[in-house]
């Protein structure tokens, strides 16, 4: 079964409650909350090309790869041109491998598009948050700074003390919080529940937020599908047991 | 367009509220008892239109027992079920939070009286009045036109 599709992120608003969600939804109170507003996030989600399918037998693991976006056939390399070819599919921005159990049938060259996330209840959004540059203590790790008052200066988004030195530690430990490079980085955002989909337009409504700015690309997987996959791992010594 | 106010047109509402600020309005807002839904009207003075888009809100005031009482409404939600225009305000700001400060009298706004809803002449009306000679100045410029053509010829 495929459970996972590649989209765009085109921006966060809110919609409101219908008498149809309130019956598809444990988190709303029928009585109540027929009309109020709930914030979504809404991505452009496929059609996605398969552009590969790996099995079991040929490559060792099964999973699938997807394209997603327009790309100039112009400013794809030559080698990645004949690989899009091969599916018959016009050249993709983004191409991503994502989960696939092994089951099912997909075919290269095939597509994929919202349908395939209209029975999930919740998807885990992945994306690349917002870089931030080189920030400081306070926004990169929510310290609260130093004193305005009292005859300080200077002290206002200082980080403070480093720690003890010399009688203990052998100097800075590893791992210290201070400032340095935020954002930009994978994050991926679990069991965010489908408010709605629209295959005909390519329309995926998630419940909150999604990491990234708007039109950052994202990969979208069936919760219960990622969860199975982490599991089948874990079984198999790739990937450390939950404690 | 973007894609996401595209997206959003499609969840507006169907019948849009027309009106401005200033305009003294009563906004019909459906209410849920126990089981029982029913209709109740916040008269007003519109103040405040904040937000675009299904996230535009507009903000309306009214004076009760002497306590200034003021309600928030999101534009496109299914719970405004109607607003009626009572009358259309004259004012010269898009925030009205002057009336804030102001008691008795003087929380009135001026009022647009030749727009004054139902009366002869108002925009609204001549709307309406527009469009039917509108389409006789037409008809009587063509055969003019006609007219002249042979002339030229």
């Amino acid at each position: 079964m495929v459970a996972s599709i590649l989209g765009r992120k085109l921006g966060q608003t809110q919609v409101y409650v219908t008498a149809e969600d309130v019956g598809n939804f444990q988190f709303l109170n029928p009585k109540t909350d027929v009309g109020r507003a709930i914030p979504v996030t809404v991505i452009e989600a496929g059609p996605c090309p398969i552009l590969q399918v790996k099995t079991k037998e040929k490559d060792g693991y099964t999973a699938l790869q997807l394209g997603f976006g327009k790309k100039k056939v112009k400013r794809t390399t030559k080698p990645l041109l004949g690989h899009f070819k091969k599916a018959g599919a016009d050249p993709a921005q983004f191409v991503r491998e994502v989960l696939w159990d092994g089951s099912g049938e997909p075919k290269v060259g095939e597509k994929v598009t919202v349908e395939v996330l209209k029975g999930a209840k919740t998807v885990d959004v992945i994306g690349l948050t917002k870089g931030r540059g080189f920030s400081g203590v306070v926004r990169r790790w929510g310290f609260h700074g130093g004193p305005a008052t009292h005859g300080q200066s200077d002290r206002e988004r200082a980080p403070g003390s480093l720690g003890r030195q010399h009688s203990i530690s052998q100097g800075v430990y590893p791992g210290k919080k201070m400032g340095g490079h935020y954002g930009h980085e994978r994050v991926t955002m679990q069991n965010l529940r489908v408010i709605r989909t629209d295959a005909e337009k390519n329309i995926l409504l998630v419940h909150g937020g999604v990491p990234g700015p708007v039109g950052a690309f994202v990969i979208i997987n069936q919760s219960e599908a990622y969860n199975a996959e982490l599991e089948a791992k874990r079984a198999m010594g790739q990937v450390k047991k939950k404690k | 367009m973007n894609r996401l106010d595209e997206f959003e047109k499609t969840y507006h509402r169907k019948k849009q509220l027309a009106f401005d600020i200033g305009d003294t309005v009563d906004v019909h807002v459906k209410i849920t008892e126990g089981d029982k839904e029913r209709i109740q009207i916040f008269s007003g003075t519109v103040i405040k239109k904040r937000g675009g888009g299904l996230r535009e809100t507009f903000t309306v005031r009214r004076i009760v027992q002497g306590e200034g009482v003021e309600r928030i409404f999101p534009r496109h939600s299914p719970k405004v079920v109607d607003l009626i225009i009572k009358k259309k305000g004259k004012v010269r700001r898009a925030k009205l939070y002057y009336l804030r400060d102001r008691v008795g009298k003087a929380t009135k706004v001026k009022e647009k009286v030749w727009e004054r809803p139902g009366l002869e002449g108002s925009p609204a009306e001549a709307v309406a009045a527009k469009a039917t000679p509108a389409a006789a100045p037409v008809a009587a410029a063509a055969p003019a036109a006609a007219a002249a053509a042979p002339k030229k010829g």
